[in-house]
This record gives C-alpha cells, sequence and structure tokens, in this order.
C-alpha cells in the first residue's frame, strides 16, 4: 500500500513538474530562512554561553582594607551559596595586570600606585546567569570595605536582550514561514488532487477507504517539505562553509537541530496536504 | 445478509432538499438476492436520488435503508467505503480512466480496494470474459465504442463480486441497439446471482422486461 502511495505521489509530481518544483523551491526557500534564523540563534547563545563561562563579580575594597580585612571579607562571601571562589587581588598585583596589559608607559607619570585592592568572586556553574549575578552584586557591594562592584551589567543584559530577540525573531519567522510553506504546499495539492479528480472519484466509487485515497497525496506533501528542508540545508551547510572561512567561531547546527528541520519540513509538507484535503472533504 | 434474502430494504424512504423540495417521498420497496429489479422514471422522477442515498453519496431526510441488512442512514462517514465494496455501481458516465487501458482500468479498482495482487489479474479476466470484452484488455478506452466502454465499466463493478449491482441509466448514452445488448448484459450477470437495481427512463428498453418493475413519478412509487 505504501509503494502504491508512493508511486502514485512522484507519477502526479512527474506529471506537474513545474508545480512540484515550484512547490520544492519556495519551501526550501522558507526553511533555509528558517535554518539561518536558527544558526543565528544557535551562535548568539554560544556566544553568551562562553561569555557566561567567564561571568564574575569584581568587588573594589577600599585603601582602609588591609590584607588581613581583604581575606575576612573574602571568607563571608564565599558562604554565599551561589559562589565558587573568592581570589583576593592585592594593589601590587593590580597594578602588575596592568601594566601586563597597557604596558609601562601609562602610571610612569604616578609616584602612586592608584588601582585598588579587589575580590574576584566566581560562580558555581549553574548560577553563571546575568540575574543571578544581578542578585548577588549589591549583597557584596554594602559589605563593608567595598567601595564598588563590577560584572559588566551593561553589554551582559545587552548580550541577553539580543539572544531573546533573536530567540523572538525566530520564533515568529518560523511561525510566518511555517504557515506560508502550507499554504504553498496545499495549493500544489489542490492541483494535485485536480490532476487525479477522476481516479479519486472512482476511488471512492468502488469503496476504497479514505486513508488510501489520502496517502498518496500526504506522501507527495511530505515528500516536498523534505526535499524543502534537505536543499534548505544544504544551501545553509554551503553558507556555512562561506562564514567559517572569513570569521572564527561560527557554530553549524547541532545534529540534533539538523534532524529536527528534516522532520518539521516534512511535517509541514504533509499538514498542507491535509489542510488541502479538509477543503476538498468540505 | 437478512435470512429472507432481502438485499436492499427501502422503507419510508423521504429525501426533500432545503426544506421545500421534495425530492423522494415515503419509499418503501426491497430488492431480494438475486433478483433484477427495473426502476423506471421520467428525467427528475427521482431515480438518481435514490441511487445517491443507497450509495451514501447524500443522506435520506426521513426513513432507512439497509443493504444486506445493515442501516446505510445511520453508518458512519468513515464506514461508508465498506459498504460501497458490497455494491458495485454502473453510472451513466462510467467514468474510466483514458490513460490506462481496459484491464488496468479494472484492475485498479481492485487494486485500491485492497486486492491481493495474485488475485487481482484472475478477477480482471473474469469480470472481462462475462462482459465478452477478454480479446480487448490491452485497449485504451478511446479505441472502445461507447457500448465497449459501459461494458468495461460493467466490468468493472463486478470485478469485486458485489451482493447488489446498481446502474443508473446505464445505457443513457447508447443508441436502441446497443442499449438492448446491455440490458441483455446485465440479464447474464443476474442469471449467475446478482442482484440488479437498474434505474432508466427509457420507456421503451422496459417493454417486454420480464422481471419486476418499480415505477417512480414525481419521487414517489406509482
Amino acid at each position: 500500500m505504501f509503494v502504491y502511495a508512493l508511486k502514485e505521489a512522484f507519477s502526479t509530481m512527474q506529471r506537474a513538474k513545474l508545480t512540484s518544483c515550484a512547490a520544492t523551491i519556495t519551501l526550501t526557500v522558507c526553511l533555509f530562512l528558517l535554518g539561518l534564523f536558527m544558526m543565528a540563534y544557535v551562535n548568539t547563545n554560544g556566544i553568551l554561553a562562553n561569555i557566561r563561562e567567564r561571568v564574575q563579580i569584581e568587588a573594589f575594597l577600599s585603601d582602609q582594607v588591609d590584607q588581613k580585612g581583604a581575606l575576612a571579607l573574602a571568607d563571608s562571601i564565599r558562604s554565599f551559596p551561589p559562589v565558587k571562589t573568592v581570589s583576593y587581588v592585592n594593589k601590587t598585583m593590580a597594578l602588575d595586570a596592568f601594566r601586563q596589559h597597557f604596558g609601562d608607559e601609562a602610571l610612569q607619570v604616578l609616584e602612586v600606585n592608584p588601582l585598588p585592592a579587589s575580590l574576584k568572586i566566581e560562580f558555581q556553574e549553574k548560577d553563571r546567569t546575568f540575574s543571578r549575578v544581578k542578585e548577588m552584586a549589591p549583597l557584596v557591594a554594602n559589605l563593608p570595605g567595598v567601595v564598588e562592584v563590577e560584572y559588566g551589567q551593561q553589554w551582559l543584559s545587552k548580550l541577553d536582550r539580543l539572544l531573546s530577540t533573536v530567540g523572538a525573531m525566530t520564533l515568529i519567522l518560523g511561525v510566518i514561514l511555517a504557515s506560508s510553506s502550507v499554504l504553498v504546499v496545499a495549493a500544489t495539492i489542490r492541483l494535485a488532487f485536480h490532476m487525479r479528480k477522476e481516479a479519486v472519484e472512482i476511488m471512492k466509487l468502488v469503496g476504497a477507504a479514505p486513508g488510501f485515497i489520502a496517502r498518496p497525496f500526504i506522501l507527495e506533501g511530505a515528500i516536498y517539505g523534505f526535499l524543502g528542508a534537505l536543499f534548505g540545508l544544504i544551501l545553509l551547510g554551503l553558507l556555512y562553509t562561506v562564514l567559517s572561512s572569513r570569521m572564527a567561531g561560527v557554530f553549524f547546527l547541532t545534529p540534533a537541530l539538523l534532524v529536527g528541520l528534516l522532520i518539521f519540513g516534512t511535517l509541514l509538507g504533509s499538514l498542507g496536504s491535509i489542510v488541502s484535503l479538509r477543503t476538498l472533504r468540505r | 445478509m437478512k435470512e429472507d434474502g432481502v438485499i436492499l430494504e427501502v422503507s419510508g424512504v423521504s429525501k426533500i432538499y432545503d426544506r421545500k423540495w421534495v425530492a423522494l417521498r415515503d419509499l418503501n420497496f426491497h430488492v431480494r438476492r438475486g433478483e433484477f429489479v427495473l426502476l423506471v422514471g421520467s428525467c427528475g422522477a427521482g431515480k438518481t436520488t435514490l441511487m445517491r442515498l443507497i450509495t451514501r453519496e447524500e443522506s435520506a431526510t426521513a426513513g432507512t435503508i439497509r443493504v444486506a441488512g445493515e442501516d446505510v442512514s445511520t453508518m458512519d462517514r468513515r464506514d461508508i467505503f465498506r459498504l460501497r465494496r458490497k455494491l458495485g455501481l454502473v453510472f451513466q458516465d462510467g467514468k474510466l480512466l483514458k490513460d490506462r487501458t481496459t484491464f488496468e482500468n479494472i484492475a485498479f479498482a481492485l487494486k485500491v480496494t485492497g486486492a491481493r495482487k495474485k488475485e487481482i489479474s484472475k478477477k480482471v479476466m473474469r469480470a472481462l470474459t462475462m462482459v465478452g470484452l477478454a480479446h480487448k484488455s490491452s485497449c485504451l478506452p478511446g479505441q472502445l465504442s461507447a457500448g465497449e466502454q459501459q461494458r468495461v465499466v460493467i466490468a468493472r463493478a463486478l470485478a469485486n463480486k458485489p451482493i447488489l449491482l446498481l446502474a443508473d441509466e446505464p445505457t443513457g448514452n447508447l443508441d436502441s441497439e446497443v442499449s438492448s445488448g446491455i440490458l441483455d448484459l446485465f440479464g447474464k450477470i443476474n442469471r449467475f446471482g446478482t442482484a440488479i437495481l437498474l434505474a432508466t427512463h427509457d420507456a421503451n428498453l422496459a417493454k417486454g422486461f420480464p422481471h419486476r418493475r418499480i415505477e417512480l413519478v414525481d419521487g414517489q412509487i406509482s
């Protein structure tokens, strides 16, 4: 039965080559764009995850806090559950680090070391989120001896917003592209149905099961969806090859997402057929 | 099938369109196993409407229709195909697939109803032999005369061994000589045991018909 349905589906596709090509191309474009946005999301997420790895609070200490006081402070911060490690950076270490980054000349004119001592606070893996850091920062800032805390609040919140925006855009675009794909397949299947109208009428007349009649059409839609997703992914792969040769650290879709997109395309195509058949039945 | 051998039972059937157009009014009749019944009526008398009710292409407004004891009127839409497998349908416009041979047209009908590949060839040739077209099994419909095309349609309806053959104006497009041949063919099929309900408006065709006749006038049995 499946072989029969498959043969019928391919035979209709062959008879309506132009329409079949148009449907496949439209689905390819739709699924390529969807894949592109998914790739953008994956990459933004990757960058953010990478940055999150390095999320930490730097608490700058007053010059009045000596090493003993700083270590006591570090101990009290360590007692917060999200905190993993607290390391003390005294004024000399801060100056050395500064020199390493910017060279000796920058501070030569100054007679005193202007850089404050600080405590570098790193978080447990699960707590390396912007919201958790934002929650912790005022607690640390209110400790005696801490004059300022720094955790890259501005860029971290910007990145979080960017990720949400890309995610929302992917979702909206996904809905629009999915609807368009369904409509394109529905129109193509409608045409296929009219091409096979006589055969369908005979099938009804002689008592073919409704599922048997519908199967070739659903399969045809599924083939458009699958081919659209496959070609869309091939285009995406080519784009990735070009991009990764020019930019470092670009991620492609994960294998799970690749398979997911293929399944999604196939389901979209089938859904288009079902929509079409339901309208025709009415 | 009921024990009394009734294959088709029409009880109190009415069909009213748009709450005002009465197509059929309180029809009561039955067809027994192996019986040949002629349904005669002028155009618009309600013959086709009745056929459409029996095959559940439409639903009756009132009454019940039973095919082999099963109530067609209350049948689930999803089960209608099972009903149609029990029936053989022949219409004026036979609907043959023009790009398939005589053999393939009949084989198609068997294939889509789930017949096994092995059986198909045997069943097709048996049906073609019955209608006298075994020698034209490889012809396309376009290479056949109108009468021969109608014989193929009859062969297709017969291939599944229906318990009841429904024919709606099967000679509508044919001249009187060919029509008479088709009627003879139905007679032959009936002699092999298949019950037939044949609807026609052709009074000449009905003349001298040796079986039971039901006359339909303005949607009522007269």
